[in-house]
């Protein structure tokens, strides 16, 4: 049986320790004016980045509950991944308005 | 108990052929690095999806293969610690080093630093840079080191083996002799 430490303390570490490094890469590329969320692009790469964070968020969370035997939550997150590609595919492929 | 890898003839025909493929195709190439710029950048050549794949297929090494699949079978899920995934560094890749290579057209991390401070700056990132290389190249040869170990079945590294220092020293040769010849269109087109 796979206990706590080995799959959501590893888990909680990746996303907590990464996580608050995508912030604040976040946080500095948005305050130096870097990525500038008026330009369609920006925008776009804006989305694909918070997708990106997501999906491996997704991606880990669904083979974790795949391995500890809870099939419905691994299927339900499969569901949201799906989903979430789906409208970041459908965002990108819409004709943008502005340059 | 013996607990080396059976091998058998495909095994070294894989082997072999894998070096003189890999050899063979940075050698073939060597013929278009006239310069400095062709050989760290293939002179600037070829579209931005082609060199994002030769920078990840530099950054895996064999040791990657090796060293996460051996943490993965000891430890499972918990495994996946032993590497920060890499896209929680993307906005700042993105968004800050990459339009300053791209678009100041730096040729390396040390350059970086001579133009934006001073070149006592890059003199010091190239020691920081280089300490960490050394460190680097040296899991590199670890991995190259233990490979043998596993085929054999003798520790290689405990005691000296004139079959795998053999074998090691033609593998620093034909990495070497990549690397040289190939530069960065060597990757590439491997």
């Amino acid at each position: 049986m796979l206990d706590f430490s080995r799959t959501w303390i590893p888990y909680i570490y990746l996303y907590g320790v990464g996580g608050g490094i995508f912030l604040i890469g976040m946080f500095i590329i948005l305050r130096s004016r870097s990525l500038k969320l008026e330009r369609v692009r920006h925008k776009e790469w804006y989305k694909i980045l918070i997708f990106g964070f997501f999906y491996y968020m997704g991606i880990h969370g669904l083979f974790t509950f795949a391995a500890i035997g809870e099939t419905m939550f691994a299927a339900l997150i499969g569901l949201i991944m799906i989903a979430m590609t789906a409208n970041l595919i459908l965002t990108l492929f819409k004709k943008p308005e502005g340059v | 108990m013996d607990s080396a890898i059976q091998t058998s003839a495909s095994f070294w025909v894989i082997i072999f052929g894998y070096f003189a493929l890999v050899l063979g195709f940075g050698s073939f190439f060597a013929r278009y690095n006239k310069t400095t710029q062709d050989f760290f950048f293939s002179g600037r050549r070829f579209s931005w999806w082609l060199i994002t794949m030769s920078i990840v297929a530099t950054g895996v090494g064999s040791h990657s293969f090796l060293k996460y699949s051996a943490k993965a079978y000891e430890h499972g899920f918990s495994s996946t610690m032993t590497y920060m995934n890499d896209w929680f560094f993307m906005p700042l890749f993105l968004f800050g080093w990459l339009p300053i290579v791209y678009y100041t057209k730096i040729r390396s991390i040390p350059d970086y630093f001579e133009r934006r401070f001073n070149p006592g700056v890059r003199i010091l990132a190239t020691i920081a840079i280089l300490g960490y290389m050394i460190g680097y190249i040296a899991i590199g040869f670890l991995t190259i080191a233990n490979a043998p170990k596993e085929i054999h079945d003798k520790d290689y590294l405990d005691q000296p083996h004139p079959k795998c220092a053999h074998s090691n020293h033609g593998i620093h040769v034909h990495h070497g002799i990549r690397k040289r010849t190939g530069g960065d269109v060597g990757v590439i087109d491997h």
